[in-house]
């Protein structure tokens, strides 16, 4: 028993002195691969590195996700973009989806009009008349419907690229406030700099 | 490649939606009713017209045209308007496709019923054929031109 806990330490010692002689104490607290030259160094790393997590605050604070612009947008069409801050691309997707939408409903209510005097028709000619015109308005409104539709897929497409957009701008803005003012607004407070 | 598959899928969704159509749910319908004693009935030929002559004190227009088959026609209607394309009106039905045993020919008078008004003037008028569907009667086409009668004073 007594050799055993004697080999069983040996093993033991031998075993931390082989790993203090593999272990590379000189590359574990070489500081420059973190770009830091010295102490001051480290600390400025740091300090930017919090900083860089207040701002992270920030930003996400102002930033919009992607998931409630795109439900706003499946709802009205650019209410997503106008979000986003791109009022432009918002008012063209909702008055091309009103203009659409709106132009499908017209003629499709034109097609049913239509539609009731083809089906009170008795006369061969009124019949076939009333019913070409109802098909023909009902195709249209269905061309407009589908242009809808496209109108509607494209701007939920967009406003994931407008959220994206927003949110970098968000972050960019956030970037030249705090390096340009020396007031900050921070989550903790304000913030002077000198 | 995305923004040409969302092209390639907006064309396709038009494409398919502009094939969609309205169903031909009317019975009297001859593209919607394929039934084989379904039949539209002939278009009317071989009009003629006399009127009343001048100073009548009862005016009349008579017609007087060639039957349709039996099969296709059980009456007719006369309509009349005051313009060549002005709102046509139907002013007397004739209820049956019998012939005149003297001509062969259907007649109507116009005028020769006591709710008819024919005054003196200038009218265009034509006729239709029409057959018995259940309620309904499905009405063929009109004479190819409308027939002009000037009804003297």
């Amino acid at each position: 028993m007594k050799r055993f806990i004697i080999t069983l330490l040996t093993l033991l010692i031998l075993g931390s002195i082989w790993a203090q002689t593999g272990f590379d104490i000189a590359a574990f607290s070489d500081t420059t691969k973190y770009g830091w030259a010295d102490y001051n160094g480290r600390m400025e790393y740091r300090n930017d590195f919090l900083e860089r997590q207040k701002l992270l605050q920030l930003y996400e604070m102002d930033a919009q996700t992607v998931r409630s612009n795109m439900i706003k947008s499946a709802i009205v069409p650019g209410w997503g973009q106008f979000s986003a801050k791109q009022p432009v691309k918002g008012e063209i997707f909702l008055g091309a989806e009103i203009v659409t939408v709106g132009t499908a409903l017209l003629y499709y209510d034109r097609a049913m009009t239509f539609f009731r005097k083809y089906e009170t028709a008795t006369q061969v000619d009124e019949i076939e008349d009333n019913y070409k015109k109802a098909q023909g308005s009902y195709q249209y409104s269905i061309i407009f419907a589908g242009l809808g539709f496209v109108v509607w897929a494209y701007n939920l497409y967009d406003v994931v690229t407008a959220t994206g957009e927003y949110n970098s701008q968000v972050w960019k803005n956030i970037m030249k406030k705090y390096y340009k003012s020396p007031v900050q607004l921070t989550p903790d407070g304000v913030e002077v700099r000198f | 490649m995305a923004t040409r598959a969302f092209r390639l899928v907006c064309v396709l969704i038009l494409l398919l939606s502009s094939a969609c159509g309205i169903r031909r749910s009317n019975p009297l319908d001859p593209f919607a009713n394929h039934s084989d004693d379904f039949y539209v009935p002939d278009q009317v030929t071989n009009v003629t017209v006399t009127t009343t002559g001048a100073g009548a004190q009862y005016k009349t227009v008579t017609f007087k045209w060639t039957p349709n088959s039996n099969t296709t026609t059980d009456g007719y209607y006369l309509y009349r308007g005051l313009a060549y394309n002005s709102i046509f009106a139907i002013v007397d039905t004739v209820m049956t496709n019998v012939p005149a045993p003297e001509d062969g020919k259907i007649t109507c008078i116009h005028g020769a019923k006591p709710w008819h008004v024919v005054l003196p003037g200038d009218y265009y008028y034509k006729v239709s054929a029409w057959k018995q569907y259940g309620d309904r009667r499905l009405e063929g086409r009109f004479t190819s031109q409308n027939i002009f009668v000037r009804v003297p004073n």
